[in-house]
């Protein structure tokens, strides 16, 4: 039962029993100084009473005696006077110590009080801090753990966006080729239809000289069968004369008219072929025209495909950057995890620090009684502390078993808390 | 010649006419038609040059040629039909002929689209100028030769230019 009071209690228990005994054993000495002076005024009373039963007898004059005797009776009076008063003060001297310590141990419990109420409001404030680093510290451990695997997705995604456009790359490096091979070709094209069409034009001009020549022809026949006729027009002048020689005339004239009709038939051939190669000319102009335009066509794309190439090959580049820098952040956030997971375990370890602090506190309220204590009682309120800790314990894991700060807590890393 | 009239001197007086036409033609086109004049009837055949033209001529007249120091009028046979003028083309020829004029034989250039050839033409082959009734003067024509499925026309060319009263009137 003991056990449990406050020192001030107990102190006070002290005092009071002191101060109980000390009055106790003057109220004693009261009674026996009185019971004694009852009984030696009765002593004295029956002396005198033998003393004048003895005069009477005697008739002695007892006058003397009795009043030394008398004498005798006021001194013993007096002194027993003299014991009531002593006591009287020892009691009151008792009362008095007794106030004054019982007033010393109020200031001294009174400040203690205040200095283990603040401690224990310090050791509520770091478990509620504790705790809540705690759970921070896991969160931020949860979130990188979370930032690890997008950030190896990520570089999957990236790897494999990278190897597209280095095949993107390479087919703009194939088409480039390609087209490259095109546009030279087309340019062989074009210049072997600028020199059909020059042919074409040469053909041209040889038809229209043959033309001429054939015109030429024609004009010979022509005359020569104006020739034959005058001269079968004078054979029948001639008569008989001139038979033979109209004859001769109309085999000239027949002549002249077949060469006429060889000269126009190949006329209408020649004709024809100009105007075929005519055509073709325009046929090869726009064909040429044609070529030309895919020549600059060819020639655009070819740009654009270099373009594509270039643009290729700084994506990739990019993408390797990119991909380097994922790679960086894959080892921070995993040191990141790793600190935060250290951190995690620290701060239940300050958590279960507080706790054995707020413990100790209890005890020491428990000691001194607290300013509340008849509101709790020292146990409650140790039971209310527990309480309070496990609210702020994110883990299920129990009250560590007390040890030393030192022991489980790297203070060199963490010197804020080497304080406490 | 006279063989040939001899020969059909039997006949009947058409028939006779038409032995009388029998012999030599130097046929021509103009327009879509081929004519035929007397070979006897032409000098000679020149290919068309140039024609220097006369005031104060009617329309048929083209002009007149230097034909070898000569010169000569030229008729246009296409205006004087009443045929369209046509241009010259390189088959068109100037045939020079001796028309009977008044006074005398003179030489006159006719144009014609082209000339065709020397043909003979037997009596059995023509016909004369048939009738069309009312005032269609045919007198120009001297026949008509039927040769090889076409009809040509025989010009009396003293007729078409000659001093007769149709063409003084011109």
């Amino acid at each position: 039962m003991f056990g449990t009071w406050t020192l001030g209690r107990k102190l006070y228990a002290v005092t009071a029993v002191f101060t109980v005994l000390l009055i106790a054993s003057g109220a004693l000495s009261l009674w026996t100084a009185g019971d004694l002076q009852a009984r030696l005024i009765e002593s004295g009373r029956r002396s005198r009473q033998i003393l004048e039963a003895n005069e009477k007898a005697a008739g002695v004059t007892v006058g003397a005696q009795q009043k030394v005797f008398d004498e005798e009776m006021a001194s013993a009076e007096a002194s027993f006077a003299l014991t009531w008063w002593t006591i009287v003060a020892g009691i009151a001297l008792s009362l008095g110590t007794g106030g004054v310590v019982a007033f010393m141990v109020r200031g001294i419990s009174g400040t203690l009080q205040a200095s283990v109420h603040e401690l224990r409001s310090g050791a509520e404030q770091v478990v509620s801090a504790s705790g809540q680093m705690s759970a921070t510290a896991q969160s931020l451990s949860q979130g990188s753990t979370e930032q690890a695997a997008s950030l190896e997705e990520t570089s999957a995604s990236m790897e494999e966006m990278s190897s597209m456009t280095r095949k993107n790359a390479e087919n703009a490096q194939q088409a480039a080729v390609l087209v490259t091979d095109v546009a030279r070709q087309m340019t062989e094209s074009n210049a072997a239809l600028t020199e059909m069409v020059l042919s074409m034009a040469a053909m041209k001009d040889s038809n229209s000289k043959v033309a001429k020549i054939i015109q030429t022809i024609d004009e010979i026949a022509f005359q020569t069968n104006i020739l034959a006729l005058n001269a079968a027009v004078e054979a029948a002048r001639a008569g008989e004369a001139g038979m033979g020689f109209a004859v001769v005339a109309d085999e000239v004239r027949n002549l002249a008219q077949r060469s006429a009709q060889a000269a126009k038939d190949t006329a209408g051939l020649i004709e024809e072929s100009i105007a075929r190669s005519q055509e073709g000319a325009d046929r090869v102009e726009q064909v040429a025209a044609a070529i030309s335009t895919i020549a600059g066509s060819v020639e655009q794309v070819n740009g654009i495909v270099q373009e594509v190439r270039e643009a290729s090959q700084q994506q990739t580049q990019g993408i390797d950057q990119v991909t380097q820098a994922i790679a960086q952040m894959e080892r921070v956030t995993q040191t990141t995890a790793a600190t935060a997971e250290e951190s995690a375990a620290a701060s239940e370890e300050l958590n279960a620090q507080a706790e054995t602090a707020a413990a100790i506190v209890d005890q020491l309220e428990a000691l001194v009684g607290v300013a509340d204590m008849a509101a709790a009682p020292p146990a409650q309120a140790n039971d209310r502390g527990r309480v309070l800790a496990m609210q702020h314990k994110p883990s299920a894991k129990p009250v560590s078993l007390p040890r030393s700060a030192e022991e489980e807590i790297p203070l060199g890393d963490t010197g804020t808390y080497g304080k406490f | 010649m006279e063989a040939m009239s001899g020969r059909h001197g039997a006949g009947t007086p058409a028939q006779q006419g038409a032995a009388a036409l029998a012999g030599k033609y130097l046929t021509f086109t103009l327009g879509t038609e081929e004519y035929g004049l007397p070979v006897l009837k032409v000098r000679e055949i020149i290919k068309v040059m140039d024609i220097t033209q006369v005031p104060q001529v009617p329309e048929h007249v083209r002009g007149v040629i230097n034909l070898r120091g000569k010169v000569i009028p030229v008729i246009d046979l296409r205006l004087k039909f009443g045929l369209p003028s046509q241009e010259a083309t390189n088959r068109t020829c100037i045939i020079v002929v001796d028309v009977a004029m008044v006074a005398a034989t003179v030489m006159l250039g006719v144009v014609v689209d082209s000339v065709s050839e020397v043909l003979s033409v037997a009596a059995s082959e023509i016909d004369q100028a048939p009738e069309f009734g009312g005032r269609v003067v045919t007198d120009y024509m001297l026949g008509l030769a039927k040769v090889k499925g076409t009809v040509k026309i025989l010009l009396n060319l003293d007729r078409v230019l000659g001093a007769d009263r149709e063409f003084v009137a011109h």
